[in-house]
C-alpha cells in the first residue's frame, strides 16, 4: 500500500488527528500516572485524596 | 516533495535511530508539499475574455442552478460589481476604464482550487476534499454550517444559503468534478467562445502562461496570478492590466492556510502535555508549603508543650527535692531526738543503777 | 435536615421582571422565527461577513468574560490562595451559565445546529482551529457543570455524591485550566488563517497568547464586577465568611489584573513591533487601536494599580467595570470591526435587530438563571449542613 502525501493539508489532516488521540492518552496517563507515584504518601499530598480539612467550593 | 506513506512510516521507525535522525527531523520540520504532480487547472486569460458571460450560462445549467432574475444574454449586469452566491458559483465582471487599457477588461471568477484549500484547513468536519485531480468538493452530509470556510478563503468564494431554513449549503465552484469524473470538459471551458479558458494540466498551463508572457511581454503582467498566492492555487490567471485592476488582492502573500495555523495547533499539545505537570507542580509546591506551615506550627506548639512539660517536671523535681530536705530534716531531727533521748534514758539508767548500788552494798 | 430559608418571592412585577419578562418574550419569537425561516430572516449576515454578533459578541466576548472560572478555581486551589475561596462557588456558576449560553447561542449561529456533535462523533476536521475550540468548549462545559455540582447537590441533599465531586477537584480544576488556556488562545488563533481579511494592526503571529492573557484579565475583573453586583442586590444570602472575604478578593484580583494587564500592554506593543504594522498608527483604524490599547488596556492597569494601593474598592470595582467593557471592545475588534477592514462601506455588516435581540436574550436567560441559583442554593454562602473549610 503506497499512500501517498502529497499536499501538507493531507499531512495534518494525519498528523493532528494522531495528536489528538495522543493528547487524550497523555491527559489520562497523567492521572494515573500521579495516583501510582503518590499512592503511598500518606501526608495528604495525594491527588484527590480524601482530606477532610480541604472542602472545596 | 511528495512522500510516501511507507516513508512517512519508515520516520516514525527511524525517529529513534541515530542515522536518520537527522532527515526524519528535517523532512518532519520543513515537509515542502507541492500538491498533486498531475494536477488539473485551468488558466483565465483576461486578454483574451470578451465578457459575453457565456461561461456564466453553462455554469449555471450544468450545475442545475436557479434561473437568474436577468437573463445571462444581458450585458448590463455587467455594470455591477458582483460576486459569487448561493445561486452563482461563477460570474464575469467587468472592469472599466483601467489605465493603460484600451477597452473594459473582464475577469472570471470562481473558485481557484488551492493547492492547500483555506476552506479544507478551516473546517472542522473536513466537510472539503482536495482530490488528486485537483478539484476542491464540498460535502454537504456532513457540513455544520459553521461558516469558518467562508471566513478562510482568501479569495472570498465560498457562499451560504442563509435563506433555507433546514438545510443551508455552502455553495461554490465543483470544477465540475461530476464531469471531469466522466472525461468531460468543465462546463465554462467548454463553452468559451473566445479561448480565454485553457484546461489541462496545471504544470502545462504554468508553461503555457510562461510562453505567452513572454511571447508578448508587451501585452502581458509578468506574473502568473495562482502560482503562488496563498501557497499557489490550479486556477491560474494571466493579464495585461495590474491584476489589483481586476479587484484581485495582490498581497495575500505565498503561505498557505496550513501554513498559517501550523504553529497554532503545534502548540496545543504542547499546553496540554505541560501544564498538568507544571500546575501539579505549583498544587504541590503550595500544599507542601501549607503542610510546612501546619508542621511548624505543629512543632511550635509541641515545643511550648514540652518546655511547659519540662517546667512542670522541674517544678515538681524541686517540690520534692524540698520535700525530701523536710523529710531528712524532719528525720534527722527525730533521729536527733531519739538519740538524745536514748542517751538521756541511758545517764538516767545509769544514775538509777548506782543508786541502787549502794543499796545493794549496804544490805 | 434544617434547610435555610429564605423569604421565597413570589415573581413580583418589579421593574427588572417586567423589562426581563419581555426580553423573553421577544427572544421566544425570534427564536421562532430564526428556526423556522431561516438566517437570512433574522440575521445581516452575507457571504463577504459569514460572522456577526452572534459570533463576535456571543461566542468570543462570552467565552472570554467566563473565564472568571478557571482563574479563580486555579488560584485558589492550585496556587493555594485559599482567602479567595468564598469567591470560587459565584466564579465557577457564572462560567458554567456563561458557557453553557455560548453553547446555546451557537444553536443560533450555525446552519444546522442538530449536527453540532458531527465534529466529534461523524467526521473530525483536525487541522482546523475551531475543532479544538470546539472540543475545548464541548469539555470544557462538562468540567465547569461537574465543578458547579456540589452546590446543587448540597441543595438537594445528596451528600454521596457531592464527596464524590469533591474527591475530584484537583483534577477537574486543573483539567479546566488546560482546557481554558487551549481554547481561550484558539479563539484568538480562529483568525490566522485570514491575515488579508484581518486588519494588520490587530492581526498578529500573537493572536492567541492575546487572547489568552487577556482572557485572564477578563476572568479576574468580572469575578470583582460580579461580585459588586452581588453584594448590591443578594446581599442577604451572603454569609460572614463572603462578606469578609470580599474585600480582600476584590484588592487581591485588582492587584493581579494589574499586572497581567501591564504584561498585556508589552505583548501588545511588541507585537506591532513585530508586524511592524507603526504606520497603520496613523490612520483612522490606527487611532481607534490607540483608542483600545491606551484607554482600555493601559488606563485600567493605571486605575486598577491605583485602587490597590489607596486600598480604594470603589476605584477597584469601577475600573472592573471599564476593563470588562475594554475586553468586549477588543473582542469585536478582532471578530467585527478590523475585520473585513478592506471591504468596502456598502458590504460591511451591521447586526440586523433580531440578531441584537437574540443576544440580549441570551444575556438575560443568563442573569435569570444566576438570580434563581443563589436564591435557591448555596452559591453566597456555605451550606450550613457541610464542613467548613
Ligand atoms: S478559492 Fe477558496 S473555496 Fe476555493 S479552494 Fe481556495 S480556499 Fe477553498
Ligand atoms: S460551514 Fe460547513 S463546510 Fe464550511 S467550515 Fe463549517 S462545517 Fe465546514
Ligand atoms: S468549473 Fe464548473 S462549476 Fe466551476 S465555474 Fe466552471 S462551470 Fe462553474
Amino acid at each position: 500500500m503506497t499512500h501517498t502525501i502529497n499536499t501538507l493539508h493531507d499531512f495534518m489532516v494525519r498528523t493532528e488527528g494522531i495528536t489528538y488521540i495522543l493528547i487524550v492518552v497523555a491527559l489520562v496517563g497523567f492521572v494515573v500516572f500521579w495516583r501510582f507515584l503518590t499512592e503511598r504518601d500518606e501526608d495528604g499530598e495525594r491527588l484527590g485524596a480524601d482530606r477532610p480539612d480541604e472542602n472545596p467550593h | 516533495m511528495s512522500i510516501s506513506r511507507r516513508t512517512f512510516l519508515g520516520w516514525l521507525g527511524a525517529a529513534g535511530a541515530g542515522t536518520s535522525l537527522g532527515r526524519s527531523a528535517h523532512a518532519a520540520g520543513t515537509a515542502n508539499f507541492t500538491g498533486y504532480p498531475d494536477s488539473l487547472g485551468v488558466l483565465f486569460d483576461a486578454t483574451r475574455c470578451i465578457g459575453c458571460r457565456k461561461c456564466e450560462e453553462a455554469c449555471n445549467r450544468v450545475n442545475e442552478l436557479p434561473a437568474p432574475a436577468k437573463p445571462f444574454s444581458d450585458l448590463a449586469v455587467l455594470d455591477r460589481k458582483r460576486r459569487t452566491d448561493a445561486k452563482t458559483y461563477m460570474v464575469i465582471n467587468r472592469y472599466d476604464n483601467i489605465p493603460g487599457a484600451k477597452g473594459p477588461v473582464y475577469r472570471k471568477i470562481q473558485c481557484n482550487h488551492c493547492l492547500e484549500p483555506a476552506c479544507a484547513s478551516a473546517c472542522f468536519v473536513r466537510a472539503f476534499a482536495k482530490n488528486s485531480n485537483g478539484a476542491v468538493t464540498y460535502d454537504e452530509s456532513v457540513c455544520v454550517g459553521c461558516r469558518y470556510c467562508m471566513i478562510a478563503c482568501p479569495f472570498e468564494i465560498p457562499t451560504y444559503e442563509y435563506d433555507r431554513a433546514f438545510t443551508p449549503r455552502i455553495m461554490k465552484c465543483t470544477f465540475c468534478q461530476p464531469r471531469l469524473l466522466k472525461g468531460q470538459l468543465p462546463g465554462c471551458v467548454e463553452i468559451c467562445p473566445a479561448e480565454a479558458l485553457t484546461f489541462g494540466r496545471r504544470r502545462h498551463l504554468l508553461k503555457i502562461a510562461r510562453e505567452r508572457i513572454g511571447l508578448f511581454p508587451a501585452r502581458y503582467i509578468d506574473h502568473i496570478y495562482g502560482e503562488t498566492e496563498m501557497g499557489g492555487t490550479t486556477w491560474l490567471t494571466i493579464s495585461g492590466v495590474p491584476f489589483r485592476e481586476l479587484g484581485m488582492r495582490e498581497d495575500l502573500g505565498t503561505t498557505s492556510a496550513p501554513e498559517l495555523t501550523k504553529g497554532a495547533l503545534s502548540v496545543v499539545p504542547i499546553v496540554a502535555g505541560l501544564w498538568p505537570v507544571l500546575l501539579t507542580g505549583i498544587y504541590a509546591i503550595s500544599q507542601r508549603k501549607d503542610r510546612i506551615a501546619r508542621e511548624e506550627k505543629a512543632a511550635a506548639v509541641d515545643e511550648a508543650v514540652t518546655r511547659a512539660r519540662a517546667e512542670a517536671k522541674a517544678k515538681l523535681a524541686e517540690a520534692l527535692a524540698k520535700a525530701d530536705k523536710d523529710k531528712k530534716a524532719a528525720i534527722d531531727k527525730e533521729v536527733k531526738k531519739a538519740l538524745a533521748d536514748a542517751a538521756k534514758a541511758k545517764v538516767q539508767e545509769t544514775a538509777a543503777a548506782s543508786a541502787a548500788a549502794p543499796e545493794k552494798k549496804s544490805s | 435536615m434544617p434547610e435555610r430559608k429564605f423569604a421565597i418571592q413570589k415573581p413580583a412585577l418589579t421593574p427588572f421582571n417586567v423589562v426581563a419578562g419581555i426580553i423573553v418574550v421577544i427572544g421566544v419569537a425570534i427564536t421562532g422565527i430564526r428556526f423556522t425561516q431561516g438566517l437570512a430572516a433574522t440575521t445581516n449576515l452575507s457571504d463577504y461577513n459569514p460572522w456577526g454578533i452572534w459570533i463576535g459578541f456571543d461566542l468570543l466576548v462570552g467565552v472570554a468574560l467566563a473565564a472568571g472560572g478557571y482563574v479563580t478555581s486555579a488560584a485558589c486551589y492550585l496556587f493555594g490562595l485559599k482567602r479567595f475561596h468564598s469567591a470560587v462557588r459565584p466564579a465557577i456558576l457564572t462560567g458554567f451559565l456563561g458557557y453553557a449560553l455560548v453553547v446555546l447561542a451557537l444553536h443560533y449561529d450555525v446552519g444546522r445546529p442538530w449536527r453540532l456533535p458531527y465534529p466529534f462523533i461523524v467526521q473530525s476536521g483536525t487541522t482546523s482551529l475551531l475543532f479544538e475550540v470546539a472540543a475545548c468548549v464541548a469539555l470544557y462545559l462538562t468540567v465547569l457543570f461537574i465543578e458547579f455540582t456540589p452546590a446543587a447537590l448540597e441543595w438537594l441533599g445528596l451528600k454521596r455524591a457531592r464527596r464524590i465531586v469533591n474527591k475530584l477537584t484537583l483534577v477537574l480544576t486543573i483539567f479546566g485550566v488546560v482546557l481554558s488556556t487551549l481554547h481561550q488562545s484558539s479563539l484568538g488563533a480562529l483568525f490566522l488563517i485570514a491575515p488579508s481579511k484581518l486588519h494588520p494592526l490587530w492581526y498578529s503571529p500573537y493572536l492567541a497568547l492575546y487572547f489568552f492573557v487577556s482572557s485572564i484579565v477578563a476572568g479576574l475583573s468580572m469575578v470583582i464586577f460580579e461580585s459588586t453586583l452581588s453584594h448590591r442586590y443578594f446581599h442577604d444570602k451572603m454569609d460572614t465568611e463572603h462578606l469578609q472575604e470580599a474585600d480582600g478578593v476584590a484588592l487581591g484580583f485588582g492587584k493581579a489584573a494589574a499586572f497581567v494587564l501591564a504584561g498585556y500592554f508589552v505583548m501588545k506593543v511588541i507585537g506591532l513591533a513585530q508586524t511592524n504594522a507603526w504606520s497603520y498608527l496613523s490612520t483612522g483604524y490606527g487611532l481607534w487601536f490607540l483608542v483600545e490599547l491606551l484607554g482600555f488596556v493601559l488606563l485600567p492597569c493605571y486605575a486598577y494599580a491605583i485602587g490597590v494601593r489607596e486600598k480604594n474598592l470603589k476605584v477597584i470595582r469601577w475600573t472592573a467595570a471599564w476593563t470588562v467593557l475594554g475586553i468586549v471592545v477588543n473582542r469585536f475588534n478582532v471578530g467585527l470591526i478590523a475585520f473585513n477592514w478592506h471591504l468596502p462601506s456598502s458590504e460591511r455588516y451591521f447586526p440586523h435587530w433580531m440578531e441584537i435581540g437574540i443576544s440580549v436574550f441570551v444575556v438575560t436567560l443568563g442573569v435569570l438563571a444566576y438570580r434563581f441559583i443563589v436564591t435557591h442554593m448555596p452559591i453566597l454562602y456555605a451550606h450550613p449542613d457541610y464542613d467548613k473549610h
